[in-house]
């Protein structure tokens, strides 16, 4: 019994990280209506740049959060004001096509730079570390450590949507990009932004991964598809939705995997579909067709 | 001496291989109201689209406040004091009625206008505040419109067709607010098809047919002929 109260445990906490990897996809769609195909990666890259940045020096892994998350937070915001932004507009397949690009591009840099060997950021005994909940179950410091921050970050960022300037200007370019300009909303900058927000999710996540697992160079797509099922499960436009996908994806894989070590990844597709035949909707949609 | 607080010359614009305007010469002075009417298809609206940035003209100038702002995309020209009232409202349906208003203000300018003294303007707002702009009914809509670019703190103010598909009332309602809103000094054009209301406030009138300026003046020296005339191109 325990066992199985310690796997829902692991998924839960799991979900966590999977909220905050759709988050940021969530954001890049729901503000620009861009399906960033190389989100996946963009992660993935961020793991990389965080060992980078830690390893060499043996610096202290949380070092890596000072550094990646405002540099990919910056590096957001030029590749959305300076790339993406040239590919919107009524042709939603230019930036299916650039991202999809742009993934095989981080990909290869990736295995250039840091070979195809797995890699990991070494967090030392945290790896290891957990609290007992009484018998024997118990759930490990990191994944807790991690689902906090999720829970955090999500909450920041409802109260960025729901509550600043900023916000509501992502909310009314989402809308109808053409009237918010006769506000005065500078799109260009809006969707920067927006892109800047999401892509510091993507390095909070990506550091976390490497913290969590190993991972390689081709890993991105395989969390792009996490992302997805994440941000569907929960329904489009709905950040604490997010949350509830990213939490029902983990628990699937968990519930799996404890079944069978190889069928993990199949359980989350199974929820995925699950919900996509009787909640195609998802199970907190929010956003409003255009 | 008034001097004149935006002035085209010359402008042409339009969608495409399709010409909308043609050689329009226009000015509105300082705390002037200026109507436009003219029949559906007119170039009325596209022209108050080519004024406030979101259509580019085709040649022709256009100055406001000194400035060639031809060019210039419909940001920078909002902050700069252009307030558009669109056709249709055009509310943002995520945002609730005060978020809407609170929008309006998003280029940070400075006077008189406040979410306060837009519920003062339209009391009905300040109910409905927290509901969402879709769920009010048409008239209150324009409301939210009409407070929303007020709120820009504008020196002018584009209205397009704020009395469309809404009751006499409604449409009685909202245009008693205009000497209100004229009272802060702020210029007026409102592009209209029912030419009573915009006859009655205007200082002058100019009628468009067919993408030209048929007819100018002010309102007490044209007559219904020359209007209608100027109107159906009869």
């Amino acid at each position: 019994m325990s066992e199985w109260i310690n796997t829902l445990l692991q998924g839960l906490l799991l979900g966590g990280l999977y909220a905050m990897f759709a988050a940021g996809l969530s954001l890049s769609f729901g503000v620009m209506r861009m399906i960033n195909i190389a989100h996946g990666d963009m992660i993935v890259f961020a793991g990389y740049a965080a060992i980078a940045v830690v390893a060499p020096l043996q610096l202290s892994p949380w070092l890596a959060f000072a550094v990646v998350v405002p540099a990919l937070a910056l590096l957001g915001y030029l590749a959305q004001r300076f790339v993406f932004n040239r590919t919107l507009g009524d042709d939603v397949l230019r930036p299916l096509l650039l991202t999809f690009g742009l993934s095989i591009v981080i990909q290869n840099a990736l295995l250039e730079v840091f070979s195809a060997d797995v890699r990991r950021l070494d967090v030392g005994a945290l790896g290891t570390a957990h609290w007992s909940l009484g018998g024997d179950v118990a759930v490990g410091v990191l994944p807790v450590i991690v689902m906090a921050t999720a829970v955090a970050a999500i909450a920041a960022l409802q109260w960025l949507f729901r509550r600043t300037r900023t916000g509501r200007a992502f909310r009314a370019t989402s809308d109808d990009p053409g009237t918010a300009s006769l506000m005065g909303v500078d799109r260009q900058h809006v969707y920067a932004l927006a892109m800047a927000v999401a892509s510091a999710m993507v390095a909070l996540a990506g550091i976390f991964l490497v913290m969590r697992t190993t991972i390689s160079p081709t890993d991105g797509p395989a969390r792009l598809l996490y992302s997805f099922e994440a941000v569907i499960i929960g329904g489009l436009g709905s950040l604490w939705g997010t949350l509830a996908g990213g939490v029902i994806l983990g628990v699937a894989q968990a519930i799996g995997s404890k079944l069978d070590p190889g069928w993990g990844v199949l359980a989350g597709h199974l929820a995925f579909l699950a919900v996509l035949m009787f909640r195609p909707q998802g199970l907190f949609p929010k956003t409003r067709d255009r | 001496m008034s001097r004149p607080l935006l002035e085209t010359r010359a402008l042409a614009a339009g969608y495409g291989d399709f010409q909308a305007l043609y050689g329009i010469d226009f000015h509105v002075d300082e705390g002037e109201a200026v109507a436009i009417i003219g029949a559906n298809g007119a170039g009325k609206t596209t022209f108050l689209r080519t004024l406030a940035g979101p259509l580019r003209p085709t040649a022709g100038t256009i100055r406001y406040a000194g400035a060639a702002v031809g060019a210039w995309p419909a940001h920078r020209l909002a902050a700069a004091g252009l307030a558009l009232v669109p056709e249709g409202r055009r509310l943002f349906p995520s945002l609730s009625v005060e978020e809407n208003l609170l929008m309006g203000a998003y280029a940070g300018r400075p006077g008189p206008w406040t979410l306060a003294r837009v519920f003062d303007l339209f009391p009905i707002l300040q109910e409905f505040r927290h509901r969402s702009g879709t769920d009010l009914s048409g008239g209150q809509q324009q409301m939210v419109a009409l407070g929303r670019a007020l709120m820009a703190n504008p020196r002018l103010l584009l209205c397009d067709e704020i009395s469309l598909g809404l009751a006499p009332v409604v449409v009685h309602t909202i245009y008693q607010t205009l000497p209100r809103i004229r009272a802060e000094g702020i210029s007026v054009v409102l592009v209209e098809q029912d030419m009573g209301q915009a006859l009655k406030v205007a200082d002058r009138v100019l009628c468009f047919q067919e993408g030209r300026v048929a007819l100018e003046g002010a309102p007490d020296q044209l007559t219904r002929e020359q209007i209608s005339q100027a109107y159906f191109g009869v």
